[in-house]
């Protein structure tokens, strides 16, 4: 209707701050507070502190998913790139070359496998599902040949092991490594020409085209986004636990999906909400804990965790049909 | 219950939140009538027939068909009394053929068992029957209709309502995307069904058009009826005031000549297939047509001058410099500008603000490298002003601007480019009669700026009103062009439909 004046909250002019999962959030501090109650072990700094480490390379991951599925895309890869990256870090340690080469080559590694998804999607023309997935498949498959299954262990390094494992005034390093990484990728989504493009493509593909976008090279750049990141997760878990294991990763793609999904980035691509990723990564894993802590058998975790998605995505369309 | 007509709608209301959409409407039909129903954009005229086709709930009125009164709280209510509607964007599975799709959701089985194999050889008969004897047309029955024409499409839509055994069939906005011909064949189709007792409600913006085949015409205004006279005591000038309530300042702005330095020069373009030959050169500041039918080359043509894709052979020279236009990129870069016919497919990016929209093609000017918010609604906000967009700020979603708003939002992301060459391509296509005349002077101040117009549009009078020159494609090749201030419409009706051959022996004038 033409002169319909509604009105509509106004957040004042700033980007990015609109379109997340507001009931998410609610439920996210009523989901805190009764686990304070429950569980008082919860809330000590040794326990939060897990939660936040746990949360860690899911919510880095996830800061590369939400670009590709804000711009309607999809990628099943990033389990395997992080598998896959963090061996060849730990390999290359043990091999005895310095930290920063060991961990530029797992960077670079997780770049070129988002140039091969990339060239796979836009210049082949092969589906974003099918392409990652064979590529998911395909690198699980390297790291199964190269360790026969076997932990690369050794990877002990004091200077490497500082990414991982020491703290920075008392919080954890991969904690405040995560929050910079957050920081850059708002800016990079909201505040430059890039993160715009990103989301054109996803909202309208054949607009994007139609107002000078790159689309092929923009995509591809993404899917080097999420490459890397998944690198970057793959290093600081490797770091962790001072060795790689072939199966690291495994069934992160999923994980990844849900946070995205759950903080309000709607799978149609066009929107998306790097905050609300942050809230859906940590809120899985204050689940998680928080069921451990009440000492609920873990086959159980996945039904709760495959319930909250449900409820989240039902609210944030409910919420958007009423507002509409 | 024995003179009751056969649709009979009394004092329908319908809100939305706080809006009233519509207010104590009227509508009485008999069969064998034609009601032409325009209004502006949010008049309330789709809203008045998703109530009639069970999409919408009404909040107040009775609504009877034959006497009895219906209920109609379901499209599946509205099918049952037998109402169809034959809504702008079709509504066809694109992958299944004409008789599928004619059949959809009562497919004629073998046998009363409900899992009964489909029939598809009498589907087929029957489709192929009303098609052809009921209607009168050539529509192939066995081809998924994603490869039909749209006017092809519209006929099995029509056939569709048909064969529910419709007997009110509502039309909206039928003949927006339709050539001339193709018209001409569907208003054939409307006097049929009308002399087979079909009562049909004509939702269009195209006024004149509707006075020739309406026998009454009702006119809404912000939710109300304004006027439901019979067409006998209308004109386009008295549809038009009771619309906006008020008279119209004229449609098009008057001409302003081009400028005399040469902007765009077109030699021997081509493209197999697509457009063979085509030559022109414009000045700064023209404003040149190009008419035709669908297929006849005119929109590949255009596409093709922004990079879409390529011509295959040919030059194209901006101001006397020879370009090459392969990439979309490439035109852009030559400050090309093309603004879609189908603006919600490949223009807006729906998700987003006014704000968003109107800066995506240029987002030079929110900073360099830092986007900034408050450069963002800076622009915006004067481009709103600028162009009288009407809208809730920046910050509003473009899917809640009517579609004249939403175009000149379009108009103003490349307006933001400062384009030497604006290609527009159906540029008032679902466009309202008041938002039309502002975006002709919109695209007129473009022109006097210095930039060269190139307009595509099924509109013929659009073209003459609009433009210096006019061209007219057949078949890939210009056969005409004309002046537009000296020309009529018919001239360029008839050059669209025949080739230049057979003009000859006619008029022997064009050359």
């Amino acid at each position: 209707m033409a002169e319909v004046a509604v009105t509509r909250p106004r957040h004042g002019f700033k980007f990015g701050l609109a379109s997340g999962n507001a009931g998410v959030y609610i439920a996210f501090v009523v989901l805190l507070i009764a686990l304070g109650f429950a569980a008082p072990r919860f809330f000590t700094v040794g326990n939060l502190t897990d939660v936040l480490r746990q949360a860690v390379p899911i919510a880095v991951i996830a800061f590369g998913a939400t670009f590709v599925i804000g711009m309607r895309g999809i990628d099943l890869s990033v389990g395997s790139t992080l598998a896959l990256t963090g061996l060849v870090t730990a390999n290359l340690l043990v091999l005895g070359y310095p930290v920063p080469v060991a961990c530029l080559a797992g960077l670079a590694l997780g770049a070129f496998i988002g140039v091969i998804n990339g060239l796979l999607i836009t210049k082949v023309g092969i589906t974003d599902f099918i392409a990652t997935m064979a590529i998911m498949v395909v690198s699980r498959g390297v790291v199964m040949i190269y360790t026969q299954g076997i932990p690369i262990t050794g990877a002990s390094d004091p200077a490497f092991r500082m990414i991982g494992q020491s703290y920075l005034a008392g919080v954890p390093v991969p904690v405040v490594l995560t929050a910079i990484l957050f920081a850059a990728a708002f800016y990079l989504l909201y505040y430059t020409r890039f993160g715009r493009f990103v989301l054109s493509i996803g909202s309208n593909p054949d607009a994007a085209r139609l107002v000078g976008i790159p689309t092929d090279k923009v995509k591809i750049a993404v899917y080097v986004l999420a490459g890397v990141l998944s690198a970057f997760a793959g290093i600081m878990l490797t770091s962790r636990l001072e060795s790689a294991m072939p199966e690291a990763g495994q069934g992160y793609e999923l994980d990844v999906i849900a946070a995205v999904v759950i903080g309000g980035t709607g799978l149609s691509g066009g929107r998306a909400t790097l905050f609300g990723t942050v809230v859906g990564a940590v809120l899985m894993a204050v689940v998680r804990n928080g069921l451990n802590l009440l000492n609920v058998n873990t086959f159980w975790h996945q039904v709760v965790i495959g319930t909250i998605i449900l409820v989240a995505v039902a609210a944030d369309r409910f919420n958007r049909s009423r507002k509409s | 219950m024995a003179n009751s007509p056969l649709l009979d709608m009394k004092g329908i209301g319908k809100r939305f939140g706080n809006m009233v959409a519509l207010q104590g409407i009227d509508l009485a039909l008999n069969g064998g009538e034609v009601l032409g129903l325009v209004g502006e954009n949010g008049a309330g005229k789709s809203t008045l027939m998703k109530i009639l086709a069970g999409a919408y709930s009404r909040d107040g009125g009775t609504i009877a068909v034959r006497g009895k009164q219906v209920e109609l709280d379901s499209p599946k209510a509205g099918a049952d009394a037998g109402i169809a509607i034959i809504y702008q964007e079709l509504s066809l599975f694109p992958d299944f053929d004409a008789a599928e799709n004619i059949f959809a959701g009562r497919e004629l089985r073998r046998s009363g068992f409900s899992l009964a194999p489909l029939s598809h050889g009498q589907m087929r008969r029957e489709a192929r029957r009303l098609l052809s004897e009921e209607l009168g047309v050539e529509v192939a029955i066995d081809r998924p209709v994603r490869e039909l024409s749209l006017s092809d499409r519209q006929m099995i839509e029509i056939a569709k309502a048909l064969n529910s055994n419709a007997d009110i069939i509502i039309m909206d906005e039928p003949t927006e995307a339709l050539e001339e011909v193709e018209r001409k064949q569907l208003f054939a189709i409307i006097e049929r069904l009308q002399a087979a007792g079909k009562a049909i409600i004509y939702v269009s913006h195209r006024i004149k058009e509707l006075l020739g085949i309406c026998s009454r015409v009702m006119v809404l205004r912000d939710g109300r009826t304004a006027a439901d006279l019979s067409v006998a005591d209308l004109d386009v000038d008295k549809v038009v005031a009771a619309m906006i309530g008020g008279a119209l300042s004229k449609q098009f702005p008057p001409r302003v000549p081009p400028r005399s330095d040469p902007s765009v020069e077109v030699r021997g373009l081509s493209r197999a297939g697509a457009f063979d030959d085509i030559s022109f050169s414009l000045m700064k500041g023209e404003i040149f047509g190009i008419a035709g039918l669908e297929g006849s080359g005119k929109s590949a043509l255009l596409r093709a001058l922004f990079g879409q894709r390529a011509y295959e052979r040919g030059t194209v020279k901006v101001e006397g410099r020879d370009v090459q236009l392969t990439e979309i990129t490439d035109a852009i870069r030559e400050r090309f500008a093309f603004l879609p016919a189908e603006r919600k497919v490949e223009g807006i990016f729906p998700e987003h603000s006014v704000g968003w929209n109107l800066s995506i093609a240029n987002l030079g000017v929110l900073g360099k490298i830092t986007l900034r918010p408050s450069k963002e609604k800076e622009v915006a906000v004067s481009y709103i002003s600028k162009l009288g967009v009407k809208c809730d700020g920046p910050q509003a979603e473009i899917g809640s601007l009517s579609g004249g708003n939403q175009q000149k939002v379009m108009l103003a992301r490349w307006l933001l480019t400062q384009p030497k060459v604006l290609l527009l391509e159906e540029p008032t296509r679902g466009v309202d009669v008041r938002a039309k005349s502002e975006v002709y002077a919109l695209v007129q101040a473009a022109a006097q700026d210095g930039c060269t117009v190139i307009v595509v549009s099924a509109d013929n009078a659009e073209l003459l009103g609009l433009c210096h020159r006019v061209a007219v494609m057949f078949e890939g090749k210009i056969t005409t062009v004309v002046d537009a201030a000296t020309s009529k419409e018919e001239t360029l009706a008839l050059h669209s439909v025949r080739p230049p051959e057979t003009l000859h022996p006619v008029g022997g004038i064009n050359g």
